[in-house]
């Protein structure tokens, strides 16, 4: 009787095969808790959420305090940033300020900018009551010749107004002449704290200080070396607008505003990184984007806690869901057109200054696989070239995989005539087929980042080297077969395919995980992974939107404009995904 | 910490150590495309081993020849214009077809694998004296072997039809690719998968297997060997007409060719087949069964050699197409009168139109259903339809 009892038990083989089941992912669920946790411990995000402990500042209000909604539109919010010239009052509270004395106050202000070369200062009179004024400047960063032309001869050609005075007037009238008759600059702000006035002069800006005065003139006349707003390299389009963001951040919003006419579109300027403080603007539409998803974008703003934000991939890493995911959670783009297209849907963009590349939240999956271009050319050849790009998505990930189980695991899979030449062609191959696919792959992947590297005149020289004669070396000379060079080139356009150049990283990325779990199981394997992968891709979201949000949860609405594009007469509602305040796009 | 550690040790462990769990590298398989077995008989090697002291406990029952794909390029690029062999056959004799693909492990490195394996070919001998459900068995049962595989008998030996091929092709794929030519050719039976063959060998049904014989360089579809229900065993040969009245009778066919010297005029008529379709009906007269077999055809003149340049009618066609029906009545006729005389089986399916429309009658006559439908009464009716004339409309001067 024990005996078959004993034999409804499974061998030990089959148990410990079923404890590995349990336990790779139970120990892969306690990995990145305890990675999250360790991340916690270190940077204590919730804190600083909560404003408590640095972070980004908006630019227009004291830390802490709460953001004021539906900030006015456009002209008065840029107003904003170039006159408020304040971070914060108890700030300037502390800290050296102006006296009015000029004499005392110029070297206080030369003192400080000794070891500052490109720090100019020309010392001349207003008018002719000979007052006693300086002005602070950066060579390089101002726009002299304006400068010349709008502060200088005025101030210096004054006589009108000071008409009938034989005495300089006080602080306070002479103020009022200076900014209603005298300078001839729109922006002007004001400040008595000696460091924001070099702040401001390190920026680009030409501060004014007045003899008597407490407060000196800010006036806003930097002009930054900037780029036309070329065509972005990295996201060609054959149809579209020809332009691209460039590294001013004003050049940047403007061409959104250019974009069309809305008073919806609001722009929400922050002041990030410690040390180093740049500008960043958190664009979305008003009437249009869901307000729990601007607070919360805001929110991890304020958390931005970093000594200097150099690019605005600093604000994607710091600021995403899960930064163990292999997937971008935060899209970055060079295109205006794009940015204007994800604000329109309800996404939020922010732009950094100093950099073209602008980020779009929340991300789904489905668009890293998108291109403007779809939308720009009618729906049919949209639709076509975006199924080709999943199925090119596919391949890219795939590929080579495929290749390892299906020669190394299932030949019965593969139609017989393929299996004769497949045979043929491995014969006197010396590596497993991973090894082999690994070499190429590998190669492939250094010719590619070799070729990112080199000057343009020789990369596509370096690609035809790289890709036809060492292929058919290898070929000739035996180490890899001729099936597997067609499978790694393909897999390589493929990937190219991606209108996402980072999407086609990450692609890259899992190729070679994939690689291995085929190399140890076949298509068992890659199954696997494949499920691995696709609850993971489940699991993770971008600004609480579920990141492959239109099939799980599924909504056939979303459909519309997800593996095919539908007639722009069809698509009548934003994506229901990210809860917009307005859903109707049309009609 | 340390279980931490200890975890990711396991884990890291039990990926890497389960290696390359079952992985089979295509370069180390030998990929079987055909098997050919015949009544023992060992060949020249076989006994030279034996000579030598290569034996195991058997009974040479059965010689079993296993066809192998060659790899090219083993010996630098074929493609120097030398005609060179792509397979190769190697021949073990024994009683049992699994024992013998493994006593090939003893002489190769690369193991047989069955996942391409196309055709079998059973010789005429072998088949006679054994039952076809013994020999498939183990087809049936392998799971790497897969169920579409064609099975096929041989008058003479089997082997000898997988050692003929042109150069560069391989015997076995040309086999299976003939089937393809069943639009061509109204003398290729239906092709029997093993699938469609286990069905008829467990229900005890007769039915025919495609016969192909071997001259020369090249392999012929010649005819069908007629498998006995009861026992399983090949009873017999229906030569290529007698295949064609079958496929006539069923109307399984997909095209082909009809060709007559009219008997009054000695004028030759060629019909293409272009559809051909049957309707069999069962009628039941009190306890006596018979059949009524409707034909139906369309198709066109195809070739036509009649002195003088008439032009193609409409009179002529009738004409035509009543010596044509005439000719398929005979035809069919023919080939039920050896079905019902000679062999006394119902390889026709007639017994599959009794059970679907008289299913109660079915089940008093199938025990011997056989030696009944060889007393059945037929009626045929035939009837041509020659759509065109071709691109000539008239007959040749």
């Amino acid at each position: 009787m024990w005996n078959t009892i004993m034999d409804f038990f499974p061998s030990w083989t089959v148990l410990i095969q079923g404890l590995f089941i349990l336990v790779v992912p139970v120990a892969i669920t306690i990995a990145v808790k305890w990675l999250g946790l360790k991340e916690g411990q270190m940077s204590r995000r919730g804190i600083k959420a909560a404003g408590r402990k640095g972070g980004g500042v908006p630019s227009a209000q004291k830390p802490g305090e709460k953001v004021q909604k539906g900030t006015p539109s456009s002209g008065g919010n840029r107003d904003n940033v170039q006159t408020n010239t304040g971070f914060g009052k108890e700030e300037e509270a502390s800290g050296e300020v102006f006296t009015g004395r000029f004499q005392e106050d110029l070297q206080q202000f030369k003192d400080i900018t000794r070891d500052m070369s490109d720090v100019s200062v020309r010392e001349f009179y207003i008018g002719p009551l000979k007052i006693k004024a300086a002005l602070f400047f950066l060579a390089g960063l101002t726009d002299k010749e304006g400068m010349d032309r709008d502060i200088l001869k005025p101030l210096m050609y004054a006589d009108r107004p000071f008409e009938g005075m034989t005495i300089a007037p006080d602080a306070a009238s002479l103020k009022d002449i200076l900014v209603h008759q005298v300078i001839l600059v729109s922006e002007i702000g004001y400040t008595d704290h000696l460091m924001k006035s070099l702040q401001k002069v390190l920026f680009g800006t030409a501060v004014l200080m007045v003899d008597g005065m407490k407060e000196v003139f800010v006036l806003g006349t930097p002009k930054g070396r900037t780029r036309g707003g070329e065509e972005p390299v990295s996201e060609a389009l054959l149809r579209g607008p020809r332009i691209g963001f460039n590294e001013t951040l004003s050049d940047n919003t403007s061409m959104l505003r250019r974009h069309g006419k809305t008073t919806e579109l609001a722009m929400i300027s922050f002041t990030v990184g410690k040390r180093v403080q740049k500008e960043l603007v958190l664009a979305y539409m008003k009437d249009i984007a869901n307000q729990e998803l601007v607070e919360e974008v805001e929110r991890r703003i304020r958390t931005i806690d970093i000594d200097d934000v150099q690019e605005s991939g600093f604000v994607e890493q710091l600021i995403e869901d899960n930064y163990l995911s292999p997937f971008q959670q935060i899209q970055n783009t060079e295109r205006p057109d794009r940015v204007m297209a994800a604000l329109l849907e309800g996404r939020v963009a922010i732009l950094l200054d100093g950099t073209p590349f602008a980020l779009i939240m929340p991300v789904t999956f489905s668009m890293l696989l998108q291109s403007p271009e779809d939308y720009y050319d009618r729906w049919l050849p949209g639709s076509l070239l975006r199924v080709l790009r999943f199925f090119a998505a596919f391949i890219s990930l795939f590929g080579p995989s495929l290749y390892i189980s299906f020669l190394s695991f299932h030949p019965g899979l593969i139609p017989t005539k393929l299996v004769i030449s497949i045979l043929s062609s491995r014969q006197g191959v010396p590596f497993p087929t991973l090894i082999e696919a690994l070499i190429m792959e590998v190669s492939i992947e250094i010719l590619r980042e070799a070729g990112l590297r080199l000057p343009k005149p020789i990369g596509p020289a370096m690609g035809i080297v790289g890709g036809l004669i060492i292929g058919q070396a290898a070929v000739e000379a035996g180490i890899v077969s001729p099936i597997l060079v067609i499978v790694v080139a393909v897999t390589a356009i493929s990937s190219f395919s991606m209108p996402m150049y980072s999407a086609g990283i990450t692609l890259r990325l899992l190729r070679f995980a994939v690689m291995f779990s085929a190399a140890m199981f076949g298509l068992y394997g890659v199954i696997l992974f494949f499920l691995l992968l696709i609850s993971h891709l489940i699991k993770l979201k971008s600004f609480g939107v579920p990141y492959v949000g239109v099939v799980v949860p599924y909504r056939i609405n979303d459909w519309k404009d997800f593996f095919i594009r539908l007639p722009l007469q069809f698509m009548k509602r934003r994506p229901a995904l990210l809860k917009p305040k307005n859903p109707i796009r049309k009609g | 910490m340390r279980r931490r550690r200890l975890i990711l040790l396991l884990l890291t462990g039990g990926v890497l150590l389960s290696g390359c769990w079952s992985s089979s590298p295509i370069e180390d398989l030998n990929v079987q495309v055909g098997i050919a077995l015949d009544a023992a008989d060992e060949t020249g090697m076989e006994k030279e081993f034996e000579q030598k002291g290569g034996k195991y406990p058997k009974r040479n029952k059965m010689t079993c020849t296993y066809q192998f794909i060659v790899p090219e390029g083993s010996s630098g690029s074929t493609r120097d214009g030398t005609q060179s062999k792509i397979y190769y056959n190697m021949s073990e004799t024994g009683n049992s077809i699994f024992e013998t693909i493994r006593e090939l492990s003893l002489r190769t490195n690369r193991n047989p694998v069955g996942h391409h394996l196309k055709i079998i070919v059973i010789g005429e001998s072998l088949a006679r004296s054994t039952n076809l459900s013994e020999l498939i068995d183990f087809f049936t049962r392998d799971n790497d072997i897969r169920l579409s595989v064609l099975v096929l008998v041989s008058k003479g030996k089997a082997s000898e039809v997988l050692s003929q091929a042109l150069p560069n092709q391989i015997p076995s794929l040309v086999l299976k690719g003939i089937y393809n030519n069943r639009d061509r050719s109204s003398r290729i039976g239906e092709p029997l998968s093993l699938a469609k063959l286990i069905g008829p060998l467990h229900g005890k049904t007769s039915f025919i297997l495609q016969n192909v014989i071997a001259s020369g360089k090249e392999p012929k579809f010649a005819g069908a060997g007629v498998i006995k229900g009861k026992t399983g065993k090949l009873i017999g040969f229906l030569n290529e007409s007698e295949v064609e009245g079958l496929i006539w009778l069923t109307g399984r066919g997909k095209g082909g060719v009809l060709k007559i010297h009219d008997p009054e005029s000695d004028k030759l008529i060629t019909y293409e087949i272009k559809t051909i379709g049957s309707k069999i009906k069962a009628k039941m007269k009190g306890d006596d069964i018979s059949f009524e077999v409707k034909i139906e055809s369309t198709g066109r003149y195809i070739e036509m050699f009649v002195p003088g340049g008439e032009p193609l009618d409409e009179s002529r066609i009738k004409e035509d197409e009543k010596v044509l029906e005439k000719h398929v009545k005979e035809m069919v006729q023919k080939t039920v009168a050896k079905l019902q005389g000679e062999f006394h089986v119902d390889a026709a399916e007639f017994g599959r139109t009794l059970h679907i429309q008289h299913p109660d009658v079915w089940n008093k006559v199938n025990e011997n259903w056989d030696e009944t439908f060889s007393h059945t009464p037929i009626t045929y009716e035939v009837k041509i339809d020659i759509k065109d004339y071709g691109a000539s409309g008239t007959t040749i001067e």
